[in-house]
């Protein structure tokens, strides 16, 4: 049975990204550069969150793949993941929404 | 249309370690892979994915929690520790131990974690230092007399010192720690070094022939480094933090770590080699006893200093923890000075058993302790 802690930091930055245009399908990669999380975060986060029954995917089309390269996966909030989504605390400023990059953190 | 590269077929592996049920990420990955330019980005993309692969699926996770349930019973099974008053020793340790791992995982004085690399990594050697302790007592529990089974004196104070370093360990990890990525990465760093060196250099403290024997001049270049370490991790601390806390705090990381792990390695060493224990009680000091007899009492010898040095460095961790807290109004404080004071006392109280100066460096610690938690002021991070 699932346990009802709350997100991560960084499984929080991903709900954030994701309900902020709820419609959207998002790729992968995009979506970690976005928050900022590489592969080996973001997809443990995102099979998490899809076993969940908190995101949906489905693959590209042929007509939105282009080049001749393989169909990707998109992923977008489910009815749950967006009220999951809507109950995190709003973020004070872009820095602390989303985790910060090696540089940023030398730095801080 | 080049073929697939090297870390396309990379990829290609690391999609057929995932189980059935989640193929579909792996096609996934490989699909992201193929829209990626740039060989380092594509490596850096791949090495992830291989991280995310190894994500123990829902079976998985219910087949590790059933191992390590058959694992913790054969381990008390085989540990003998399934009599009464042993298991009166352990289950206040295991409570206390369990309670602090709730705490780090919550919104408190101890957790969550800090989000970042560097108290995940602290985080995790607390961790492991606290059961490959437990696993030493555990087997220690089956040699009668290294521990003095049945003293309460031994336990307790065992029970104690490990409390108090996973209290530490959590606490400097937390949120609100005032611990820097610096100070703990550089602590951390020299502990390991020191504590590592520290053990080659004194095996069974003062008769056994030292591991560093066969090195160059004897190893005695070895001997300065369990002393530089935290030195090097103040220096390099106040250099790049440039602040003098800091720099403190990565110095007393490093020294209680370090006497911590030689405390460790030790005391492991006589568990699990006694045969490799010096003849430190001699013949003449315990006439007719047998070979079994005289060993045993050697192993009780040769523990003392380790003794000493594991309660050296859990006050140096509380003396850490001390520094680390984030600032607390005077109830706090008051709730504090008991929970840091009482440990040391008893310890200082503990430690008449050992030799003189241990006695001595515990009780100057302990009183340290004590000043730093009444005379820090309350102040905004």
């Amino acid at each position: 049975m699932p346990r009802n802690r709350p997100p991560s930091p960084q499984t929080s930055s991903v709900l954030r990204a994701l309900v902020a245009d709820p419609d959207a399908w998002r790729y992968g990669y995009e979506l970690g550069r976005e928050v900022g999380l590489k592969a080996g975060s973001l997809y443990p986060i995102l099979i998490r969150l899809a076993e969940r029954e908190l995101l949906e995917a489905r693959w590209e089309d042929q007509s939105e793949a282009s080049g001749g390269r393989p169909p990707r996966h998109l992923y977008r909030l489910t009815g749950a993941g967006r009220e999951l989504a809507s109950t995190l605390a709003p973020v004070a400023s872009r820095t602390s929404a989303q985790p910060r990059g090696r540089h940023e953190l030398r730095n801080a | 249309m080049r073929g697939p590269g090297l870390v396309d077929r990379y990829l290609a592996v690391v999609e057929r370690l995932l189980p059935a049920a989640r193929r579909d990420w792996g096609r996934a990955m490989r699909a992201e892979l193929a829209t990626l330019d740039g060989a380092a980005e594509r490596w850096r993309f791949a090495l992830g994915c291989t991280r995310a692969a190894m994500l123990p699926g829902p079976t998985g996770r219910a087949a590790g929690r059933s191992l390590a349930l058959v694992g913790a019973g054969a381990l008390v099974l085989g540990g003998e520790i399934v009599l009464a008053g042993v298991i009166g020793e352990f289950t206040p340790l295991l409570l206390a131990l369990a309670l602090l791992a709730w705490l780090g995982r919550r919104p408190s004085y101890f957790g969550p974690v800090r989000p970042d690399r560097a108290a995940r990594i602290a985080r995790s050697c607390g961790y492991c230092l606290a059961a490959a302790c437990l696993v030493a007592l555990v087997v220690a529990e089956g040699l009668p007399g290294l521990f003095r089974p049945g003293s309460l004196r031994s336990g307790t104070l065992f029970a104690l010192v490990l409390t108090m370093v996973v209290a530490a360990f959590l606490a400097m990890t937390a949120r609100t720690t005032r611990l820097g990525g610096t100070a703990m990465i550089s602590g951390i760093g020299a502990g390991l070094v020191a504590g590592a060196a520290g053990f080659v250099v004194l095996p069974f403290e003062r008769i056994g022939t030292p591991l560093a024997h066969g090195l160059p001049w004897q190893g005695t270049g070895l001997a300065a480094l369990p002393f530089a370490a935290p030195a090097v991790a103040a220096l390099v601390t106040g250099w790049r933090a440039r602040r003098s806390d800091q720099a403190v705090m990565a110095a007393l990381c490093a020294a209680a770590l370090g006497a911590l792990l030689i405390a460790l390695a030790g005391l492991s060493a006589i568990v699990f080699l006694p045969e490799r224990v010096p003849d430190i009680v001699g013949p003449v000091m315990i006439p007719g006893a047998t070979a079994a007899q005289r060993q045993l009492e050697n192993s009780i010898e040769a523990s003392d200093p380790y003794f000493g040095l594991l309660v050296f460095g859990a006050l140096l961790a509380a003396l850490l923890w001390a520094m680390a807290r984030p600032p607390a109004r005077a109830g706090a404080t008051i709730a504090l000075v008991l929970l840091l004071g009482v440990p040391p006392i008893v310890l200082a109280g503990t430690a008449r058993d050992f030799p003189g100066t241990t006695g001595i460096a515990t009780a100057a610690v302990a009183v340290l302790i004590g000043a730093m938690v009444t005379a820090r002021p309350a102040r905004p991070a």
